[in-house]
């Protein structure tokens, strides 16, 4: 199995956790998706964007040692590109992370600073949840099973 | 209306559909949890509360915006960073690996921000 389509996976599965126990910490209105345990959100939510955070580290230093080797090959798989999602994905997940980061290490120390984190990291959530839904739809030829002739032919 | 390449997508969509009906009538189901009347999120209530007379000196000046409960040392997180046990250290090596790992991000998404740009060219021209 290729390393690229291993990480694009563990990716959208990290994701999956981050955005589902990032909305039960939204507000009360979203409360319902962890059954309104905060706590055990707050947790799931640190804990995976620990491994967003490895993950990006990873994906970075991979496409810089592609880059620094001169290789050529294609990789359709892979989180981080030079344009279209690729690209968006990039930029998104150093909001991400920068703003998170915020809110993580000020909490206590500068309210402001974590509000305002606050409200991009959040508004971004919407906007990332809805980008994943056009981008399943764009890459629906992804989720069809190979088909066995296809197969035999390579 | 359909396109039948995108059927897997719809597939999908249906299977997702039905999982979010099955838990919000869970949700709704049981009496204990009644939504809140409080509709704005929490990061919404927070800049109403903080943002309104902020300045963007105040976002760089730890302190300067602090309730008089985080003061006193009664806020909601006083104590958290006294706690010992299993999540304390959870807290301490994820809190560890964000602020080593944050500086190589940031450098390694300056050099791919410098040489992306320029395969990205080359294609465009051919």
């Amino acid at each position: 199995m290729k390393f690229d389509f291993i990480l694009h996976w563990l990716w959208a599965l990290v994701f999956s956790i981050l955005a589902l126990s990032g909305i039960a910490m939204a507000g009360a209105k979203y409360g319902w998706v962890m059954q309104y345990d905060i706590a055990t959100a707050d947790i799931v939510h640190r804990l995976a964007a620990a491994i967003y955070v490895l993950l990006t580290l990873i994906v970075i230093i991979y496409e810089m040692i592609r880059i620094l080797r001169r290789d050529q090959t294609r990789k359709p798989w892979i989180v981080f590109g030079p344009s279209g999602y690729g690209l968006f994905t990039f930029i998104t997940t150093l909001i991400f992370i920068i703003t998170g980061a915020v809110i993580w290490l000020f909490m206590d120390s500068n309210h402001a600073a974590t509000a305002f984190t606050l409200w991009i990291h959040e508004k971004l959530t919407y906007l990332a949840a809805a980008s994943v839904i056009w981008h399943i739809y764009m890459k629906t030829h992804a989720l069809k099973w190979p088909k066995k002739k296809a197969r035999r032919g390579r | 209306m359909f396109n039948k390449q995108k059927r897997p997508f719809w597939q999908l969509s249906s299977v997702f559909a039905v999982i979010v009906v099955l838990v919000l009538a869970l949700s709704w189901s049981n009496p204990s949890e009644k939504v809140s009347q409080m509709d704005a999120s929490m990061a919404d209530m927070m800049s109403q509360e903080l943002l309104g007379s902020a300045t963007v000196p105040d976002l760089f000046n730890p302190g300067t915006m602090d309730s008089p409960e985080a003061l006193s040392g009664n806020g909601e997180h006083a104590g958290h960073h006294q706690q010992a046990g299993k999540l304390y250290a959870i807290h301490l090596i994820t809190t560890a690996l964000l602020v080593f790992a944050l500086p190589v991000i940031l450098a390694g998404a300056l050099f791919l921000a410098i040489v992306w740009p320029k395969p990205v060219k080359r294609r465009n021209s051919k």
